[in-house]
This record gives C-alpha cells, structure tokens and sequence, in this order.
C-alpha cells in the first residue's frame, strides 16, 4: 500500500516486484560520478554521460539474459541422463 | 633540520582537500577550484544516497546489522553518519509493531543499501582523485586563463 507510506523513513515496498528497473538509476548516478572525475571537456559532458548508461544498462541486461537461457537451457540439456 | 610539515608543492597530496571531500561530497574540487567538477559530484553522490534512503527507507542505514555495507557506505561521510544516528533513533528501540513497518525486506532493502554503498564507494575513488589533483584545470578556470 502506497497511501500511508511515509518517504525516506518507510521503505518503497511497492517497487519490490520491479526492483530489477532500478539498475537504471544505479547506473545513472555511477555515470554521472565516473564522467565528472574523467571528462576534461563538460561540453558533451551529459551526452557521454547518458551514452556511459545505456552501455551499462545493456551489458548487464545481456548478462542477465544470457545467465538465464544458461540455466534455463544449457545445464538441463547437459544434465539430461 | 626539515621542518616536520611538508608544503603542498612537496608532497604533491591535498590533505585539506580531502578532508573536505569527505566531509561533504564534491566539496574538495570545489576548494581547488574545479567548481563544475565539484557541483557534478555532488550531484551523483547525492543522488545515489537520496534515491538510495528513498527505496529502503533510512533502515538501508545501519551500522548495528549491516555493518559490512556500513564500510562501503560511510565513505560518503557525515551524511551518511546522521542517517545511521536516525536508524537507531527511530527504528532500532522502536516497539516491534512499529519496527515492522519501518524495516526494509528482500529487495528493497538489499537495492536501498546498494545505492548508499555504491555513493559510498564512487566518493572514495573521488576522495582519492581530489588527493592528488591539480588545482584549478576545469573547463571554467581553463576559458578563463585563454581570455586573459
């Protein structure tokens, strides 16, 4: 129940079934710390910024993916008797 | 006989820097005046640990239970300190009914310590950088000095 949720003091209890849509914050916040130390020139700063992101965001979707079909897939075949 | 300081110009370290880096994120580049540098920082720092406190609740805090995470975590400094002072204020002596809905379960609360501890760990590398950076070489400092 969000209606008697109290911000900062309560924990987000409503997000729990989509707390894997949190990697794009993580990833946001990291980039956004990263590019601040590396980039000499803040002229395309928040491009490189939101590039760092997607990068992240979609290598670790991938490995998700493919640690998933590796379970899902791979050991039950290579397990069959 | 050498004088038991060293200048800055000789050890090469901002000890005065990195203090402050501790103290409140992104404010040792700002004291070497790299104000851009600096204001990004902390705006990444506190994002993390906002939206961090925002999704476990100030339960991702705590350096009673998660003592470990409390390591990662104290490295961004006095804010973090005063968000554990709040977690044991307000939810480690509260009765058990109260405490149930205060603490965190599964994954809003492992992701809710993850995102201070990850702060915690990007304000380290930041701590180390402004321990050895130069004064005064962002972009704003550097247009300035072609102007002139």
């Amino acid at each position: 129940m969000m209606v008697a949720w109290i911000p900062f003091l309560e924990p987000m209890n409503a997000i729990q079934p989509w707390w894997y849509f949190l990697l794009i914050p993580v990833s946001f916040g990291i980039s956004v710390i990263y590019k601040a130390l590396h980039e000499d020139n803040f002229l395309k700063y928040w491009r490189t910024v939101f590039v760092m992101t997607t990068q992240v965001v979609l290598g670790i979707s991938l490995l998700a993916v493919g640690i998933g079909l590796f379970i899902q897939i791979v050991i039950p075949l290579v397990t069959q008797p | 006989m050498m004088p038991i300081t060293k200048s800055k110009e000789q050890t090469g370290l901002n000890v005065r820097a990195t203090l402050m880096a501790w103290i409140f994120p992104g404010l040792g580049h700002i004291s070497l005046g790299q104000h851009r540098r600096g204001r990004l920082i902390c705006l990444g720092v506190l994002f993390l640990v906002v939206t961090g406190v925002l999704v476990g609740g100030i339960d991702a805090v705590d350096h009673k239970h998660d003592g470990l995470w409390f390591i990662a975590q104290v490295c961004c400094g006095p804010i973090v300190i005063a968000i554990d002072m709040a977690t044991q204020f307000f939810i480690v002596d509260a009765p058990i009914e109260k405490r149930a809905t205060l603490v965190g379960l599964s994954h809003v609360n492992e992701i809710g310590t993850l995102f201070v501890a990850m702060a915690g760990l990007m304000n380290l590398v930041v701590i180390l950088d402004a321990l050895h950076a130069k004064s005064h070489v962002d972009l704003e400092r550097r247009v300035k000095d072609q102007d002139s």
